[in-house]
């Protein structure tokens, strides 16, 4: 009978010890995330390219860093910037926002743009006249 | 006495859950897309510039929402759609409509879409 509680209490306390690590010691590693943020600013009327409209991208992490890169838009209103994000091992979703802005129009902005490792997102801007 | 209770207190269980979910049905969120393409004549396959698109959004409202352009040099277009749509539902749909002189009206519908997507479509016109 004693056998059974000695046996029982330590297995007990070996799980108890096994969840307890676990609890104190997170796995806090970090991984670089890259991703790519492309597409065109238009007229939100007129549908036509904006041209040499400022680009800014923010890529955000969850320690204390983030990118920025920042472009103006071509003839085209093509425009091209990278982000990333420094996260956890155990996450692989980064996320990103894009603010663009030009004389004459009201800023647009876009928030949560969720990206993994390579990806190419395309976001399409229309700017509305002040 | 007690199971009068217990029978009352199920009853206002049910009742809560059925008022809640009528509420949660009716509650509508908006999905927003982009529509782009080319407008190539049907025959000759070259660009048709100056087409009038217009997009129609539709919703499980009575909203709707309209946009349009001008189709450029290369017969490029784009334009948004706006589906408000209940809580449940999340894929809006939308009609496209193509105008231009000398050739049959052109329509794309319905033209399924969810929030931020891009869709490419690409109409081929057929002269008169």
């Amino acid at each position: 009978m004693k056998k059974i509680v000695a046996l029982s209490l330590l297995f007990a306390l070996t799980i108890c010890h096994g969840c307890h690590k676990k609890s104190v010691e997170p796995d806090n590693r970090l991984h670089l995330i890259e991703g790519t943020i492309r597409g065109n600013v238009y007229d939100a009327i007129s549908k036509r390219p904006v041209v040499d409209a400022r680009v800014e991208a923010t890529g955000f992490s969850e320690v204390d860093h983030w990118s920025s890169d920042s472009c103006y838009t071509d003839s085209n209103g093509f425009y091209i910037v990278q982000v990333n994000s420094l996260l956890y091992l155990k996450n692989t979703t980064g996320s990103a926002m894009l603010e663009v802005s030009k004389d004459g129009y009201l800023p647009w902005t876009s928030h949560g743009i969720l990206y993994q490792d390579q990806d190419i997102k395309e976001v399409i801007a229309f700017l509305e006249k002040q | 006495m007690k199971k009068l209770y217990l029978v009352i207190l199920l009853s206002v269980l049910v009742l809560y859950s059925c008022s809640d979910k009528a509420v949660n049905n009716t509650q509508l969120h908006a999905v927003h897309g982009i529509i782009r393409g080319n407008v190539y004549d049907s025959a000759t396959k070259h660009p048709v510039f100056n087409a009038k698109v217009v997009a129609l959004g539709f919703s499980d409202s009575k909203y709707q929402s309209f946009d349009s352009c001008m189709t450029d040099s290369n017969g490029f277009y784009i334009v948004q759609v706006t589906s408000l749509l209940y809580i449940k539902n999340n894929t809006g749909h939308a009609g496209l409509e193509i105008y231009k002189d000398g050739y049959k009206i052109w329509t794309g519908n319905p033209i399924y879409f969810q929030d931020q997507d891009i869709i490419e479509v690409i109409p081929f016109l057929d002269k008169q």
